[in-house]
């Protein structure tokens, strides 16, 4: 969270100050400063060119994705799918994109067939970014979020991804570690126990079970690993 | 305008996040469990008995018409498969090799058994709370997002408590005196302990019934450091029994003014007395209702206000002492105890911001309250600034003008 203390600092006295510095991080801070508080204001494109300022690329990138996002979200508010979509292209780290991608699939509540199509279509390619990295377990964690948006809007490829999730996790062996030769998404932090790979979210395994009882109790006796297994099985007890 | 970075602490994703509400079979057959097994394993390599449900009172169903009686038999066969397979898992869950996940599967089951055999839930309970202190205890950096003991009894705490609060908290405090259970490091963004978020959260599933039980366990939550739902208790608690409160609120700012503590510690406490009177939104501090709390400000408010001073004080001279004759702080703090009440990852620039914000909070509170402490508050808010980074420093609203 971020607390903005009304001090007289405006984005104008903060960029002359960034011009007047010679140290280069002292430079890039007052840059994002000056973004931020363009963003609060309101003046979301001067946000943006002040981002493009800063020297170091992954505040860079980190920041104006950040601002993409808001905007693809603001989109997304106004049921502006295709423009929400737009937004997200414009943003460059893979990792940000592909969370994006599926937020706002999320928020799209599949009421008729051109609702499913455009939450269809950012989940492609969601699913099209997240074989570009590197097998392990990150990967099978995210197939299996992406698995479990799609079961709101397309039980079928919902079945097939979270197959396609399972073969991954049993062909894991520890945890992946990206290297700088095939990087492609930073790390996520996340406790390094065998339940972890189903996120937070319990809802991919009640909601395929709803659809397909027999094919999900298959799905969740596919787990090699005896506590994915138990676990999975677990998600598909009746609820009272 | 400046930002600043303040707690995200409410965004806290423990493993809280990944409890499973496992609902349970209803009606139909139902297994009973061995009586006399001495563990989990031996109870799950029996073959479960089955009885017809119209033996149990407890799960006697109505009686179907004619009409849906075939639907009815269908829906009896599958939630009949069901249960039966959930009895199964126990035995697959026991044979798990992690011990983390082990524990946790086998409190989920226990969750999802207990309103049909609450006895065997029960059990099932104690045996994965007790068997967590199997987890090994990570030892080294690599290992450090590992479930610990701690983390795990929380979560078999928290399915427990939705069934038998009481039952949840005594299985605490049976285990409180035993220390091998460990919680694994503070929480980064909140440098909040995980044993004293388990101990406020207990506190507060308990408040309704038993106000005394939850003071208790209100009180041994401090011993770790005060958290933010500790805030929520104090609220709750006042309703209930507002001595007991007061006690409380009263242990807490005992241990400001006179132990080490993060400044979450004091936000928290600081927010709870006064509430959006020392916010730092212009509009919301105009529409704060100055009355309300009226008699536990005029008891604690300065009282408060004088031990934030304190603690402030007491850490930012630690940190002189450490950066004697250096200009800028570019280091992890070494007081042991400094390092005990905050996230291991913190260096002095992060701690030395997150006391200016508190303290620009707590400003406002001896603006109103104990207007004599102003030029030391001021003060010490330039001596934190002198350790922050140089930016934040110069554009955080030092010494802001009234």
């Amino acid at each position: 969270m971020l607390v903005f203390y009304d001090n007289g600092d405006t984005p104008e006295s903060l960029v002359a100050e960034a011009e007047r510095t010679n140290d280069a991080g002292q430079r890039g801070e007052l840059y994002q400063l000056a973004s931020e508080l363009s963003q609060q204001k309101g003046d979301a494109t001067k946000a943006l060119e002040l981002a493009a300022k800063i020297a170091n690329e992954e505040k860079r990138n980190y920041l104006s994705d950040g601002l993409w996002l808001q905007r693809a979200f603001q989109a997304a508010g106004k049921q502006q799918f295709e423009e929400a979509h737009a937004f997200i292209k414009m943003m460059k780290r893979p990792e940000g994109r592909l969370r994006a991608l599926m937020d706002i699939a999320e928020r799209i509540t599949p009421t008729n067939e051109n609702q499913r199509k455009q939450a269809a279509a950012l989940l492609d390619e969601a699913q099209s970014l997240v074989i570009t990295g590197s097998p392990g377990a990150q990967q099978a964690r995210t197939t299996m979020e992406v698995a479990r948006v799609y079961a709101q809007a397309d039980s079928e490829t919902a079945f097939e991804v979270t197959a396609k999730a399972i073969d991954m996790v049993n062909s894991t062996f520890g945890p992946s570690i990206p290297d700088k030769t095939r990087w492609q998404f930073a790390h996520l932090v996340t406790f390094n126990d065998p339940l972890s790979i189903f996120g937070t979210d319990a809802r991919l395994f009640e909601t395929l079970a709803k659809v397909d009882y027999v094919r999900t109790l298959r799905l969740a006796r596919r787990f090699n690993d005896p506590a994915l297994m138990v676990a999975a099985q677990l998600y598909l007890a009746p609820k009272k | 305008m400046m930002r600043i970075h303040k707690s995200d602490r409410r965004t806290n994703k423990s493993i809280g996040g990944m409890l499973l509400v496992v609902g349970t079979v209803s009606l139909g057959t139902i297994t009973r469990p061995p009586q006399s097994a001495p563990t989990i394993v031996d109870r799950a390599s029996r073959q479960p008995a089955t009885v017809p449900i119209d033996q149990d009172p407890q799960r006697r169903q109505p009686p179907s018409s004619s009409v849906n009686s075939e639907h009815q038999e269908s829906l009896r066969a599958r939630q009949s498969d069901a249960l039966k397979r959930l009895n199964r898992l126990v035995g697959s869950a026991s044979q798990i090799g992690d011990a983390s996940a082990r524990c946790r599967l086998l409190a989920r089951i226990a969750d999802a058994l207990w309103p049909y055999d609450e006895a065997r839930a029960r059990r099932l309970f104690r045996f994965a709370f007790d068997r967590a202190i199997d987890i090994p205890k990570p030892d080294n950096d690599a290992e450090v997002r590992r479930l610990t003991c701690g983390l795990v009894r929380a979560e078999i705490t928290r399915l427990l408590t939705q069934h038998d609060a009481k039952s949840a908290s005594e299985q605490i405090l049976n285990s409180a005196d035993k220390t091998a259970c460990d919680y694994g490091p503070r929480n980064r963004a909140s440098s909040e302990h995980p044993r004293s978020e388990l101990l406020v959260t207990t506190a507060l599933s308990l408040v309704t019934n038993d106000p005394s039980l939850a003071y208790r366990f209100g009180v041994m939550s401090l011993q770790e450091g005060i958290t933010s739902h500790l805030g929520e208790l104090l609220s709750r608690l006042s309703v209930k029994d507002e001595k007991l409160a007061e006690q409380l609120l009263s242990a807490c700012i005992d241990r400001i003014s006179g132990k080490d503590v993060n400044a979450l510690e004091i936000y928290d406490v600081a927010h709870f007395l006064f509430q959006d009177e020392i916010s730092k939104g212009g509009k919301q501090q105009a529409e704060s209702k100055v009355e309300e709390k009226a008699e536990l400000k005029a008891a604690f408010a300065t009282k408060l206000l004088d031990a934030a001073l304190v603690a402030t004080d007491r850490f930012v001279t630690k940190i002189e002492r450490q950066q004697q004759s250096k200009e800028r702080a570019d280091e992890r703090v070494t007081d042991p105890e400094i390092q005990q009440v905050w996230a291991r990852e913190a260096d002095i620039k992060e701690l030395a911001a997150s006391y200016y914000s508190m303290l620009l909070d707590v400003q406002e509170g001896v603006n109103h309250y104990h207007n004599d402490k102003l030029p030391e508050t001021q003060s010490l808010l330039e001596r934190l600034g002198r350790w922050m980074d140089p930016i934040d420093g110069t554009h955080v609203g030092l010494l802001r003008q009234r």
